[in-house]
C-alpha cells in the first residue's frame, strides 16, 4: 500500500493532543432533533458518509461524520465544528469552498449549505454516537526504545574477530571482512593481479587511468612498500581532490543553475565547487568540512581569506533547486527549507527528514516537532531575498573579502567610469540645446528625405548594414547581380514648386562602384550623373549633393539609381530635396544659422560617439569584479516556526522551539544563543565526536566508492527503511577511528586501499555465489563501472587532450537565465573545453549530455550512490559520438606516431586503455581487423590516413568495450 | 501490414497480445525492480490490471495555458458582461483585475452533438463528433513551473517520473526496437527535461526526445547512425567489440551488467535500422503530407510533429508527446497570439484525428489535447489573460472514451470549475485506467515507499468512459 495514502489515516500533532471528550449528553431539544433527522441527516449521508464514515473505503482525512465524537474529535486538520460558531467551523468553511472544497466533486447548492450554517449556528445538535469506537491511531514515539535502533546507538570500537587463516589479513578491516567470510565457510577470492590493482586504485583515487609511465614503475618495482608508493603518490595528486571532490559534489546536489521552474545562472557556484576540491587535497578534518559548509559565516576567522572560504562553503545551503516563480511565498520559503532539511539530513546523517513535514515520520523517530524544530533555523537563514521580476524570486550575492589591489583597482575603474558617465550625460544635455536650437532656426528641416524604404525598386535588392553610415534603418543594395535590369526610384511628394537642392546618401566605402549612373528627372527635363560609390558621401559622410534642380510640386519629379555598367556593388539608401529658393526655404542669413547650428550638432554627436567608445575600452580593460559568493546569511528577524498542520503552509499550529533532533541525543537539543539563527548549533551538533551517525555516514560512503557497495548499501538512509550493515562492527570500529584519526579523509582512503579486501580480484566463484550471491561478505571485489567523468577524462587523457588545470566560472557568458522558457535551448555555452568534466557547465535541465548518458548525478537530489543502467544510448553514444570518434583517431595518431610495429602498437594500445598488455589471440584478431578494414577501404585513399583509420576503428572498438569501461 | 510507405508495422493484433511482446516482465521475478532493471535495458511488455481501452496515448501539450474560455468553453453570460466586476473572489496571486473580458471570438455550435466550438479552430470543431470534452479540469500551480510539472509528472514540486515513464514502466513497448515514450519538440524550460524524464524509474522508461521546445529541427535521435553505408562498416566494428566483450564476460564467469551491455549493443545497432524509417516522412505520400498542413509555412512545423507522433503510434511506442513551443501564454495581445497559435495547430491536429480514425488506430489510440492550464475570464492590462488552474479544458478523442460528449462545468463565466470537476489526478488515473492499469497499483518501490503517479489522490472520471 503506498506510503502516503496511509500517512493520511496517521492522526497530525493536534489529534495526539488528549481531546476532551463529551460530558454525558443532555437530551437534545425535539425541534432541533426534528430539524436535524429531516434536514441534516439526509445531507450527512448524501453528501458526506461516501468518504467521512465507516461506508468509506479508507476514512478521509482521518475524519468521520457519522456520529457526534467524529466531528467533534474532527480529522487531521481538527474538529469540523464548533456548536454554534458557522464561520470557525471548518465543515462550514469547506462547504463554503472558502477553505477545503468540499465535496470535492462540487460545490453544494447555496440552500443546501443554508441548511448545515443552520444546523450549526443551533448548536448542531447531534443524536449520533459511535458505536463502534476504534482505538485512537495516533503513534506516539517511545524514545527509549527507539534509540536502540543501530543507528541511533553510539557506535564504539570493537576488537578485531580472530580468524584461521592468520596470514591473510594485512589490516584489521581484513579480520572483520575474513570473520565473516569463514563464518559461512566461503574462502575469499585470490588477489587481483598488479596491474588489476594498479587501474582499479588510479581510477578510485584520481578518477584517471595510470599512465604508462607509471605502469612500468609498479611493475618494476618489487620493494614491499610499492603499493604504498602508489598510493601515497595518487593521494598527493591535486587530481585526487578533483575526483573525490566530485563525489562530495553529488552528495551537496552541486549545479550552475537552479533548473526548476526559473533556470537562473549560479554566477559564484564554482566558488564552492573548487572549495570542495581544495578540501579533499588539503585533507581537510571533516567535522571542519561540515561546519563551514552548515555555518561557515558564523564562524570565527583570522584571516580574510579564511574568511571568505567559510563564507563560501555556505553555499552548500544555498544550490538546491527552487520553484522561484511559485507565487504563494511562504510555501516557496517552507519548500526552501525543506529542501534545506532533507538535505542537512541525508548528506550528513543519512536521514530522511523531509517525511516529517506532514506527519510523523512513518518509519523513523522523526516527530513533526522535530522538524519544525530544525524548520525554525532555517527560516532564521535568509536563502532567497527580493525578486528578479514579478512573482519570481531571486537572492543576493554576498561580498567576499577584497584584496587591496584589486579593491584600489576597481575605485580607480570606477572614478574614470563615474567621470565619463557624467561627460556623456553633459553632451548629451548640449546636443539636446544644440538640436533645439537647429529646430527653432531650420523652419524648413531638412527637407524632404525618401529613405529607400519608401522607394520603388526594380529586381531583387539586398538588405544591409554593414557600413555605419546610412539614413533610416539600413540601406540595400544590388549584390552585384542583374546589372542593368535592377534600378530604385526615389520620388518625393513636394509640398511646392521651385528649386530644390538633390542630395543622395549610399554608404559610401570599397567594394562599391566607382561610376553609379543616377538620373534626375525635374521639371524641365532628365539629366543624368554618375556617383563614384566608394568613397564616404562628403556631407556628414551620409549625403552628396547632386546639384539644384526645379521641381513641379507633387510627385512628378524624382531621382533614379541605375546599374547599367556598373561592375562593383550600387548602392541606394535615401534621396534628399533641400528646397533652395527663398521663397520656399530659408533667406542667406537664416541659412547661415541653419549650417551653424547643425555643424553643432553634428561635432556634439561625434563627441558622444567618441566617449562611448572609450568608455566601451574602459570597461574592456576593467579589473575583474569585487569577488561575490553564492551564501547563506543570518536573517535580521530570528524566529521560532510554526508547526504546519499536516504540512500545509497556511496551517498554523504552535511555535516550535528551535533545536535538533531528540533520536540523536539522551536529552532535547535547543539552540542555546537565541540571538542566532542556532545554525552554528546546529553545525556543532552534527559535526561531533559522539553524534552516532555523523563519522558513520561519511565513512559509509568513503567505504562505498571504494568497494562498489556500502558497509551500510543504502548510502543516504541509515534509518528503519535502509539496509542494515553486512559488518556492523568494522563500520564502528572504522567511524571511531575516524574521528581519533582528526576526522582525516585521506587517512581513512589510504587505510582501506591497502588492505587485503580491496586487493581482491573480481572473479566469478560458484560456490561462494551459492552461499552469498550479493557478495555482501565480500568474498570477491565488485566490479565497478567507472563514473560517467572518468568515461570522459580518460578518453581525453588517452587522446592527449587533457587539460589538467583547474577553471574557474563554467558560466561566465550565460545570461541570467540559463535556460529561458520561451526561447529554444540555453543562452550560449561551451561544452568544448578539455578540461576535467568537473569543470563542465552544471546546468540543470541541461546537464552535458555525454555525462548524463553514463549516469551522472540528478543535481536536484542529494546522490550518494548514482543509479547503474545499461541502455542502448549508451552504446549509441559509444558507437557514434563524435566525441569518442575524434578521441579514437587522436589516439590513433600518437600510436602510430610512436611505433612502426604492429605488436608494439596493440600493446601500447592495451596498456594506455586497459592497463595490460594484450594476448595472442587478441592480438591476432586485432591485425585481422586492421588488415579487413584496409581491404575494404577505398584504393585510392592515401595510405597514412587509411592506416590511420583503420587503428582508430579499433582504439574505437577498445574504447567501446565493457573492459574500458569497468574496473576489474 | 503496410501503410504504403514501406514500413513494417506491428499489426494491432500483435499490440493487443502485448503480454507475448519482448521478454516477458515474469523473466525478472525473483529479481528486485532496480536490479532487474540495471541487468536489462528492459523494454518489456507487461501484464494489465484489468482490460485495456486503449493501447497507447498521444499528447498534444498546449505550452504555456491556451484560454479555454476563448476556444471550447463557451460562456453566454460572460459575453454578456464584459466590462463587469466580477461578482465573486478571483484567485490569489494573480495579476488579472476582476473586471470580465468577453471573448473576442465568435463561437457556434458543431456537429451532430453541437458542442461549441470558437471560431479559432474551425478544423477540429468539424471533428467534435469525436471528441470528449473535459471542460472541469482543475490542477495546482498558479505559475508555469508548477503547474507544467503537475500535467507531467501529477506532482508540483518533488521531482517525480513522468506520465509516459510511468506508461513505458507499466506497459513496455511492442516495438523492441524503439524505445516505450517518445516526446516530441519537448519544453526546454519549466523543468526541462524532468517533464519527460523517468525519475527513480528505471532509466530506459524516460523519453527519447527529437527536437525541443516546440521545434522540430532536423528531426533526429542524438547519435543514431542513418547512413547505411556506414551502417555496413560499422557492423564489422560491432562484431569486433562484443567479441571483446563476450571475452570480458567469459574471463568475469558471470556479470549481469556485462551481459546487459552486449545485449544493448545489439538493441542500439536494431534501433539505428528501425529508427530512422519512422523518423522519414518524406516517403509518406502527398496527400497525407497535406492533410497534416505539411509544406504551408504555418503548419509545417506542428504538422510534422503530429504525423511524426502517428507513425511512432504505429511502430508501437505507448507514449508519444507532442509539444507547442510555450506560446499561448497570453498575459497581454491574447488576440494575435491565440490567432497565431491556433492557425499553427488547427490543421495539424484535424489531420491527425482524421487520419487516426481513417486507419482504424483511433479505437485504440487515447489522444489527450491540452496546456498546463487555462486562462482567466478577467483581464489582465487591456487585451491579456492571466494563469487559470481553477478551472479549464482539456479533451480526449479514441482510446474508450466517449466521443461527442462534454462533461463538468466551470461557473457561468468560466473561472472555477464547479460541475463533475477533474483534477490533474483524476485526469491521470483515468489515463491509466483506459490503458488496463489501476493508478494505484501502478506502484515503484524506492527509497523504501511505493510512489505513484498520483500520490495519494486521484478518482477514476468513470462518466467519460465509454
Amino acid at each position: 500500500m503506498p506510503l502516503f495514502r496511509s500517512s493520511l489515516l496517521v492522526l497530525g500533532v493536534l489529534s495526539m493532543l488528549p481531546m476532551s471528550l463529551p460530558a454525558a449528553d443532555a437530551p437534545i431539544d425535539p425541534a432541533k432533533l426534528e430539524f436535524f433527522e429531516k434536514s441534516v441527516r439526509p445531507l450527512l449521508v448524501k453528501h458526506c458518509y461516501k468518504c467521512h464514515s465507516s461506508k468509506a473505503k479508507e476514512l478521509k482525512g482521518g475524519l468521520s461524520l457519522e456520529h457526534k465524537q467524529g466531528w467533534m474529535k474532527g480529522g487531521d486538520t481538527g474538529p469540523a465544528i464548533v456548536p454554534g460558531k458557522p464561520d470557525k467551523s471548518l465543515l462550514i468553511k469547506s462547504v463554503r469552498y472558502a477553505e477545503l472544497e468540499m465535496p470535492p466533486d462540487g460545490k453544494l447548492p447555496a440552500a443546501t449549505i443554508a441548511v448545515f450554517e443552520k444546523w450549526v449556528a443551533m448548536g448542531a445538535p447531534d443524536p449520533r454516537i459511535n458505536v463502534a469506537k476504534k482505538p485512537a491511531t495516533g503513534r506516539v514515539i517511545d524514545f527509549e526504545k527507539a534509540r536502540r535502533f543501530w543507528a541511533f546507538q553510539l557506535h564504539k570500537p570493537h576488537r578485531a574477530p580472530q580468524v584461521r587463516n592468520e596470514s591473510w589479513p594485512l589490516d584489521d578491516i581484513d579480520r572483520f571482512i575474513l570473520a565473516g567470510l569463514e563464518a559461512q565457510d566461503i574462502s575469499p577470492n585470490q588477489d587481483a593481479d598488479k596491474l588489476t590493482w594498479l587501474r582499479r586504485v588510479t581510477f578510485d583515487l584520481t578518477g584517471l587511468p595510470p599512465a604508462l609511465d607509471e605502469i612500468a614503475a609498479f611493475q618494476a618495482d618489487e620493494s614491499l612498500q610499492t603499493f604504498t608508493t602508489v598510493v601515497d603518490r595518487l593521494l598527493a595528486s591535486p587530481q585526487f581532490g578533483q575526483h573525490w571532490g566530485r563525489h562530495w559534489l553529488d552528495v551537496a546536489r552541486y549545479a550552475d543553475s537552479n533548473g526548476s521552474d526559473f533556470n537562473e545562472t549560479f554566477f559564484n557556484a564554482w566558488r564552492y565547487r573548487n572549495y570542495v576540491v581544495d578540501a579533499f587535497n588539503d585533507d581537510k578534518p571533516f567535522d571542519q568540512f561540515v561546519r563551514e559548509q552548515l555555518a561557515g559565516d558564523l564562524l570565527p576567522f583570522e584571516s580574510d581569506e579564511q574568511r571568505a572560504e567559510q563564507l563560501i562553503a555556505t553555499g552548500f545551503l544555498m544550490i538546491g533547486p527552487k520553484m522561484l516563480s511559485e507565487r504563494d511565498k511562504e510555501k516557496l520559503s517552507m519548500d526552501v527549507v525543506d529542501e534545506q532539511i532533507d538535505s542537512v539530513g541525508r548528506a550528513f546523517m543519512g536521514l530522511t527528514l523531509g517525511c516529517a513535514r506532514c506527519h510523523e515520520h512513518k518509519f523513523d523517530p522523526i516527530p513533526t516537532e522535530d522538524y519544525y524544530a530544525l524548520a525554525g533555523i532555517f527560516r532564521s537563514t535568509i536563502t532567497l531575498e527580493g525578486e528578479s521580476q514579478q512573482y519570481v524570486s531571486t537572492w543576493q550575492s554576498v561580498d567576499l573579502p577584497i584584496e587591496k589591489q584589486h579593491a584600489s583597482a576597481l575605485a580607480k575603474h570606477k572614478q574614470a567610469k563615474t567621470k565619463f558617465e557624467s561627460d556623456i550625460k553633459a553632451a548629451k544635455k548640449n546636443l539636446k540645446t544644440a538640436q533645439e536650437e537647429l529646430a527653432r532656426v531650420d523652419i524648413s528641416g531638412n527637407g524632404i528625405i525618401v529613405d529607400n524604404t519608401q522607394a520603388k525598386l526594380v529586381g531583387k535588392w539586398k538588405d544591409s548594414k554593414f557600413s555605419p553610415h546610412f539614413y533610416g534603418k539600413g540601406y540595400i543594395h544590388d549584390d552585384k547581380t542583374g546589372k542593368g535590369q535592377k534600378s530604385v526610384t526615389f520620388v518625393p511628394n513636394l509640398p511646392k514648386a521651385g528649386r530644390y537642392e538633390v542630395r543622395i546618401s549610399y554608404a559610401g566605402g570599397g567594394g562599391r562602384d566607382k561610376r553609379v549612373p543616377v538620373s534626375i528627372k525635374h521639371a524641365g527635363d532628365t539629366q543624368q550623373i554618375s556617383v563614384d560609390q566608394t568613397k564616404p558621401a562628403p556631407i556628414n559622410k551620409l549625403f552628396k549633393s547632386l546639384g539644384t534642380f526645379r521641381f513641379e510640386a507633387g510627385n512628378s519629379g524624382s531621382v533614379t539609381i541605375l546599374t547599367k555598367g556598373t561592375t562593383g556593388h550600387v548602392i541606394a539608401d535615401a534621396a534628399q530635396f533641400i528646397p533652395a529658393d527663398e521663397a520656399i526655404a530659408a533667406n542667406r542669413t537664416q541659412r547661415a544659422a541653419i549650417t551653424k547650428a547643425r555643424d553643432s550638432v553634428n561635432s556634439l554627436n561625434q563627441q558622444i560617439k567618441q566617449l562611448q567608445a572609450d568608455l566601451k575600452k574602459l570597461d574592456k580593460h576593467a579589473p575583474p569584479p569585487a569577488p561575490q559568493a553564492f551564501a547563506a546569511r543570518e536573517a535580521k528577524e530570528i524566529a521560532n516556526c510554526e508547526l504546519r498542520i499536516r504540512g500545509e503552509v497556511h496551517r498554523h499550529g504552535p511555535a516550535i522551539e528551535r533545536g535538533f533532533l531528540r533520536i540523536c541525543d539522551a536529552e532535547l537539543g535547543k539552540v542555546v544563543n537565541k540571538e542566532q539563527s542556532g545554525r552554528a548549533e546546529l553545525a556543532n551538533w552534527i559535526a561531533r565526536a559522539d553524534h552516532p551517525l555523523t563519522s558513520r555516514v561519511i565513512v559509509n560512503r568513503i567505504w562505498s566508492y571504494l568497494l562498489g557497495e556500502g558497509i551500510v548499501r543504502s548510502i543516504d538512509n541509515f534509518g528503519h527503511l535502509g539496509q542494515r550493515a553486512t559488518h556492523p562492527e568494522l563500520l564502528d570500529t572504522l567511524a571511531v577511528n575516524f574521528v581519533e584519526n582528526g576526522w582525516s579523509v585521506k587517512r581513512m582512503i589510504r587505510r582501506i586501499v591497502l588492505s587485503r579486501v580491496y586487493r581482491l580480484s573480481s572473479q566469478h566463484n560458484k560456490h561462494a555465489v551459492s552461499a552469498d550471491s550479493e557478495n555482501r561478505l565480500l568474498w570477491r571485489a565488485h566490479r565497478k563501472s567507472l563514473p560517467a567523468e572518468a568515461v570522459r577524462d580518460s578518453m581525453l587523457a588517452v587522446s592527449g587532450e587533457l587539460d589538467l588545470t583547474p577553471a574557474e566560472s563554467p558560466v561566465k557568458g550565460l545570461g541570467r537565465l540559463a535556460i529561458d522558457n520561451s526561447k529554444q535551448g540555453s543562452s550560449g555555452k561551451s561544452e568544448s573545453t578539455s578540461r576535467r568534466s568537473l569543470y563542465l557547465p552544471m546546468i540543470r535541465n541541461d546537464l552535458p549530455a555525454f555525462l548524463t548518458v553514463f549516469d551522472f548525478t540528478d543535481p536536484d537530489v542529494v546522490t550518494g550512490k548514482r543509479p547503474l543502467t545499461n541502455v542502448p544510448s549508451q552504446a549509441l553514444t559509444l558507437l557514434n559520438s563524435p566525441f569518442v570518434k575524434q578521441s579514437a583517431l587522436k589516439m590513433a595518431e600518437r600510436i602510430i606516431a610512436a611505433s612502426n610495429d604492429d605488436v608494439r602498437r596493440l600493446e601500447r594500445i592495451y596498456l594506455t586503455l586497459l592497463s595490460r598488455r594484450p594476448n595472442d589471440v587478441e592480438c591476432e584478431r586485432a591485425v585481422a581487423f586492421v588488415a579487413e578494414f584496409l581491404k575494404n577501404a577505398e584504393t585510392s585513399a592515401d595510405e597514412t590516413d587509411k592506416h590511420t583509420m583503420a587503428w582508430s576503428q579499433f582504439i574505437h572498438a577498445v574504447m567501446a568495450s565493457t573492459e574500458f569501461r569497468m574496473l576489474n | 501490414m503496410t501503410n504504403g510507405t514501406g514500413i513494417q508495422h506491428v499489426s494491432r493484433r500483435s499490440l493487443l497480445k502485448s503480454s507475448a511482446c519482448g521478454f516477458g516482465y515474469l523473466a525478472f521475478s525473483g529479481l528486485s525492480n532496480e536490479q532487474a532493471h540495471a541487468a536489462h535495458s528492459s523494454h518489456a511488455a507487461r501484464i494489465s490490471h484489468h482490460p485495456a481501452r486503449a493501447k497507447r496515448v498521444i499528447f498534444l501539450f498546449m505550452h504555456g495555458g491556451p484560454s479555454h474560455v476563448d476556444l471550447f468553453d463557451y460562456k453566454p453570460k460572460l459575453q454578456q458582461d464584459s466590462g463587469k466586476d466580477l461578482p465573486f473572489a478571483a484567485a490569489k496571486n494573480i495579476s488579472a483585475v476582476p473586471k470580465l473580458m468577453a471573448s473576442p471570438w465568435k463561437f457556434a455550435k458543431h456537429g451532430a452533438s453541437g458542442l461549441w466550438v470558437s471560431e479559432l479552430l474551425p478544423n477540429i470543431a468539424r471533428h467534435v463528433d469525436d471528441l470528449c470534452v473535459i471542460r472541469s479540469l482543475h490542477s495546482r500551480g498558479q505559475s508555469h513551473g508548477q503547474a507544467v510539472s503537475m500535467v507531467h509528472t501529477g506532482s508540483d514540486n518533488l521531482i517525480r517520473p513522468s506520465v509516459g515513464a510511468w506508461i513505458s514502466y507499466g506497459l513496455g513497448t511492442c516495438n523492441r526496437n524503439l524505445p516505450g515514450f517518445v516526446s516530441i519538440s519537448p519544453p526546454s524550460g519549466h523543468g526541462g527535461p524532468h517533464n519527460y524524464g523517468s525519475a527513480f524509474l528505471p532509466a530506459a522508461h524516460q523519453a527519447t526526445t527529437i527536437g525541443r521546445s516546440g521545434k522540430l529541427g532536423d528531426a533526429r535521435i542524438r547519435n543514431l547512425e542513418t547512413n547505411a553505408k556506414v551502417l555496413a562498416g560499422q557492423r564489422r566494428q560491432l562484431d569486433l567489440l562484443q567479441a571483446m566483450n563476450r571475452d570480458h564476460l567469459k574471463a568475469a564467469g558471470r556479470d549481469d551488467q556485462i551481459a546487459g551491455a552486449i545485449e544493448s549493443f545489439e538493441l542500439a545497432f536494431r534501433m539505428q535500422q528501425t529508427a530512422p524509417q519512422v523518423l522519414d516522412l518524406s516517403k509518406e505520400p502527398q496527400h497525407i503530407q497535406h492533410l497534416y498542413g505539411i509544406g504551408v509555412k504555418q503548419t509545417d512545423n506542428f504538422g510534422k510533429q503530429c504525423l511524426l507522433a502517428r507513425r511512432f503510434a504505429e511502430a508501437g511506442v505507448r507514449y508519444i508527446q507532442v509539444s507547442t513551443g510555450n506560446v499561448w501564454d497570453q498575459h497581454s495581445g491574447l488576440k494575435v497570439g491565440h490567432e497565431r497559435n491556433c492557425r499553427e495547430v488547427d490543421v495539424p491536429i484535424a489531420g491527425l484525428l482524421t487520419d487516426l480514425k481513417q486507419r482504424g488506430l483511433l479505437e485504440d489510440t487515447l489522444l489527450v489535447w491540452g496546456g498546463e492550464f487555462g486562462r482567466t475570464p478577467i483581464v489582465q492590462g487591456s487585451n491579456g489573460r492571466d494563469h487559470n488552474p481553477q478551472g479549464y479544458t482539456m479533451w480526449l478523442a479514441g482510446g474508450g472514451v466517449k466521443s461527442g460528449i462534454a462533461y463538468g462545468n466551470t461557473d457561468e463565466y468560466g473561472y472555477y470549475s464547479v460541475e463533475n470537476r477533474v483534477h490533474m489526478h483524476d485526469l491521470h488515473a483515468t489515463i491509466l485506467h483506459l490503458l488496463g492499469m489501476d493508478h494505484k497499483r501502478l506502484t515503484y518501490r524506492y527509497a523504501g515507499r511505493d510512489f505513484r503517479l498520483t500520490d495519494v489522490y486521484g478518482n477514476v472520471a468513470h462518466d467519460v468512459i465509454a
